[in-house]
């Protein structure tokens, strides 16, 4: 009942999913024609089109070759962009309703390095807000566990293939992640019961104490895999922590830290040469201004919000001019979401770069399509409107930066998943 | 950190009266070029805006420019005036998970008592931020969870002392029905609507009585009960707030709604009874008592002639109250309406059109300068002016722009250019 209020309304404010059975309109080719194109990877084309067939993107030009049996949709006047990417999302661990039942973010309380949770055990892929940031034009999630732990956990890159399961919305060439946290929320967690992590110095010991085991368990295992049949005793026990941090040392994942301060980021930065990891990104990274240059030389990723800050001490000094900055460096910058509301209106998040930091239309575009898509890991299939990557399309009805902009229709895998049309219809027929 | 935030706060400085003393002659300014949006009438292209020391002298098209004053090019520029908040916890808010910064939210659960003045804090570096953003004045809410929380306080942004900055030192009286007195003591909505009907008719009695000693507690109840003061009752689900109507129906105060996630619902029985509701754009269905919220929700209130104004129910997230009004409009409520109930609506709301609300001869020299529409996300907002006296959009975090970005790369434009 409860569900079934909020999905109505979820539609209501967002949209229903369409064709969510079937792989409708996928194998026939769908072309969106006189539309303004923004390709990302490429410059915009006042009057271009896109066609796409099977999930993927066939041409993007002024003229295209049109099928016989095409479904056509007039893009005039209307804004044509890749979907967006959003780096730092909790959608479907903390799907609506808020209320306590619902809420599986955070394992915290017991251990606060819990590497072996895996967010796709518990990404409710009924959750209504999904719908709703379709509806604002994303098409690809990094879902991360909540930052209580220091080792939140395994992340999951999902597609808004919307009606399908968890399994089958996993973005399956997107490569492993871990979340990690740093700063005030673990101390918060442990330190106010006695337990360590109560300072930034706990912090710290327990990521370096957490890696030297698992490079003494790598080292065991490689051991034992290296021996000779004949001298190969047992194997070493399996520990499921340490296992999923040895493939961390391997390089088969990519770490996400949640950090603000820039100490934070040096401490990390040496932890990660310390024990050889591959750093992907710093997540909320307020003070990525105040390290550009090293941030940039070194090419760990930065997702930052665009003018969000201020519920915490260590989250004061943000800056909106941060992602400018960091952009002009040449750095790997990304605006993120963290909640629903900002995933929903990214686009416009990324028009404030342009206010605050005089940052370029495009370079700004960048920071949640293709540059989210490289810091995830993921840009040779989406992130831009190009031949061969996936048909995730977003259409507006103005342009992206415009505040009274809506996006009109969201593809995923070139299925609409999204039609504000068909949805202001249903809501028609509704008492 | 907190060496940090004083040395900001410092940089940020402190306001002077615009107004001259006795024996010095009123400054005037004069804005011309200007795109001019005075909200009561259609915009004025090419006007004049003259400001005679804290009051608008004139606004139009055909204004005579008085010898001696300082003239403005408004070349590019448009000006509107100062947007209000109409609920937050701006000026009680500091970071809010630093208890020693926060003096929202008093225990208590019944508290009609508190009062947002006496902890307004003027030298929030938040404040600057929100002018920034075109916001002028805040009603500051004591709290969103107490059942009675207190009286709230509608302020400036900016001022020599607390008193120069209120609009009104007591704006209205707040209540809080649902989920929220959940957090307060109460198990049920049976048990805080009990709480609040208590005091009602404890105050009730009072105002019927003669010769009553002060009561602080119960005295602004009696101020609600006689008309003086507005009761804004924050409630989301279509029962609770049918149950600040039939409160209000029932001992006679004036209501206001805050929130109203399911107010389309009801919108008639709202606009029957002229009861205004104070929305929050960006509000979410994410909780079960917020389920029923759409965006189109102004627009839908407004179609059926209940009286709309925004509000964040912010502090950090305040300055994005107007980028996210663009919902608002994109979800139908017409352009000149989102532009009203940013300014014109709320000061008749809480009873200060006569000097707030609109740029019209004879009010209040409190607005902003843009470059373009002020509601849309990519305008940059160049000057304010607060009671005649200009300030330049500057805040903490425009200083450690300065400090940090523009020192290393001069492209990047800590402050919008004029």
């Amino acid at each position: 009942m409860l569900r079934a209020r909020l999905s109505a309304v979820a539609i209501a404010l967002a949209g229903v999913a369409v064709g969510a059975s079937g792989h409708a309109g996928q194998s026939r080719q769908v072309v969106i024609r006189d539309a303004t194109i923004l390709p990302i990877s490429a410059a915009p084309l006042a009057a271009g089109s896109i066609a796409f067939r099977d999930g993927i993107i066939t041409e993007v030009g002024e003229n295209v070759a049109v099928a016989d049996d095409a479904q056509v949709i007039d893009g005039a006047g209307r804004y044509v962009l890749p979907g967006i990417v959003d780096v730092h999302s909790h959608l479907g661990v903390s799907p609506w309703p808020w209320v306590p039942g619902n809420s599986d973010v955070n394992e915290d309380g017991r251990d606060p390095l819990t590497p072996e949770l895996k967010v796709v055990d518990a990404f409710d892929s009924s959750d209504p807000a999904l719908r709703w940031v379709a509806a604002g034009g994303v098409t690809t999630i990094m879902v991360l566990p909540g930052s209580a732990n220091v080792i939140g956990g395994q992340g999951a890159v999902m597609k808004l293939r919307l009606g399908r399961s968890a399994e089958e919305m996993l973005f399956d060439e997107a490569p492993r992640i871990l979340k990690i946290a740093v700063g005030e929320n673990p101390k918060a967690a442990y330190g106010g019961r006695g337990q360590m992590p109560g300072t930034r110095m706990g912090v710290m010991a327990l990521l370096r104490d957490a890696l030297s085991r698992a490079q003494a368990y790598r080292a065991r295992w490689e051991l034992w895999e290296q021996a000779a049949d004949s001298a190969r005793g047992e194997a070493p026990a399996f520990d499921p922590k340490l296992d999923v941090l040895a493939d961390v040392l391997r390089g088969d994942v990519r770490v996400h830290a949640h950090t603000y301060r820039r100490d934070e980021f040096l401490g990390l930065l040496r932890l990660a040469d310390e024990f050889q990891f591959e750093l992907g990104s710093f997540q909320h990274a307020m003070d990525a201004y105040r390290l550009g240059p090293e941030l940039a030389r070194r090419g760990v990723g930065v997702a930052v919000y665009a003018d969000a800050f201020g519920r915490k001490l260590e989250h004061w000094d943000q800056v909106p001019q941060t992602a400018a900055y960091l952009n002009s460096l040449g750095a790997l910058v990304t605006l993120h979401s963290d909640f629903p509301f900002f995933a929903q209106r990214l686009h416009i998040e990324a028009a404030k770069l342009v206010r605050y930091g005089g940052i370029s239309e495009a370079d700004a575009l960048r920071t949640v399509t293709l540059n989210a898509a490289r810091l995830v890991g993921v840009d040779r299939w989406v992130g831009s409107l190009e031949v061969g990557k996936h048909a995730d399309v977003a259409v507006y009805d103005r342009h992206p930066f415009d505040s009274f902009a809506l996006v009109q229709q969201t593809f995923v895998d070139g299925r609409l998943v999204f039609d504000r049309q068909r949805d202001r219809e249903w809501l028609e027929r509704t008492p | 950190m907190i060496g940090r935030l004083a040395l900001a706060l410092l940089a940020t400085g402190i306001p002077s009266a615009a107004t001259a003393g006795p024996g010095q002659p009123e400054s005037l300014v004069a804005i011309r070029n200007l795109r001019i949006l005075p909200v009561t009438s259609p915009p004025i292209e090419q006007g004049v805006l003259l400001i005679r020391g804290d009051r608008i002298a004139a606004a139009g098209r055909d204004v005579a420019i008085p010898a001696g004053a300082r003239i403005i090019d408004g070349a590019g520029l448009t000006a509107a005036p100062g947007f209000f908040d109409s609920y937050t916890g701006l000026g009680l808010i500091e970071v809010a998970g630093v208890p020693a910064s926060n003096d929202s939210q008093e225990p208590g659960g019944v508290t009609p008592q508190l009062r947002a003045v006496d902890a307004y804090f003027l030298d929030s570096e938040l404040l600057p931020l929100v002018r920034n953003a075109g916001t002028l004045i805040v009603l500051s809410v004591p709290g969103d969870r107490n059942v009675v929380a207190g009286q709230s306080a509608l302020m400036r942004t900016t001022g020599a002392t607390v008193e120069a900055a209120a609009v009104k030192e007591v704006a209205a009286l707040h209540a809080n029905l649902g989920e929220a007195s959940r957090t307060t003591g109460f198990r049920t909505r049976m048990g805080a609507v009990a709480a609040l009907r208590q005091i009602l008719m404890q105050a009730r009695r009072r105002a019927a009585a003669s010769d009553q000693p002060p009561d602080p507690r119960l005295d602004p109840v009696v101020s609600a009960l006689r008309g003086e003061l507005p009761m804004v009752i924050r409630a989301h689900r279509r029962d609770d707030i049918l149950v600040a109507l039939r409160l209000s129906d029932e001992f006679g105060f004036d209501l206001v709604i805050a929130g109203g996630a399911d107010a389309p619902l009801v919108a008639s029985e709202l606009a029957e009874r002229d009861v205004p509701v104070l929305v929050q754009p960006d509000l979410q269905p994410a909780t079960l008592e917020t389920a029923g919220v759409r965006y189109d929700n102004a627009a839908l209130l407004s179609r059926a002639g209940v009286r709309v104004a925004f509000q964040s129910n912010e502090t950090t997230l305040s300055r994005q109250l107007v980028p996210n009004i663009g919902l608002a409009v994109a979800y139908g409520l017409p352009h000149d309406e989102a532009l009203k109930a940013l300014t014109l609506y709320p000061a008749r709301i809480f009873g200060v059109d006569d000097i707030l609300g609109s740029l019209d001869a004879g009010k209040e020299a409190t607005f902003f300068l843009s470059r373009g529409d002020p509601l849309q996300v990519l305008t940059p907002i160049v000057s304010i002016f607060v009671k005649g006296r200009e300030m330049a959009p500057r805040s903490y975090q425009t200083d450690l722009c300065q400090e940090f970005i523009a020192s290393a790369q001069e492209s990047i434009p800590c402050l919008p250019a004029r």
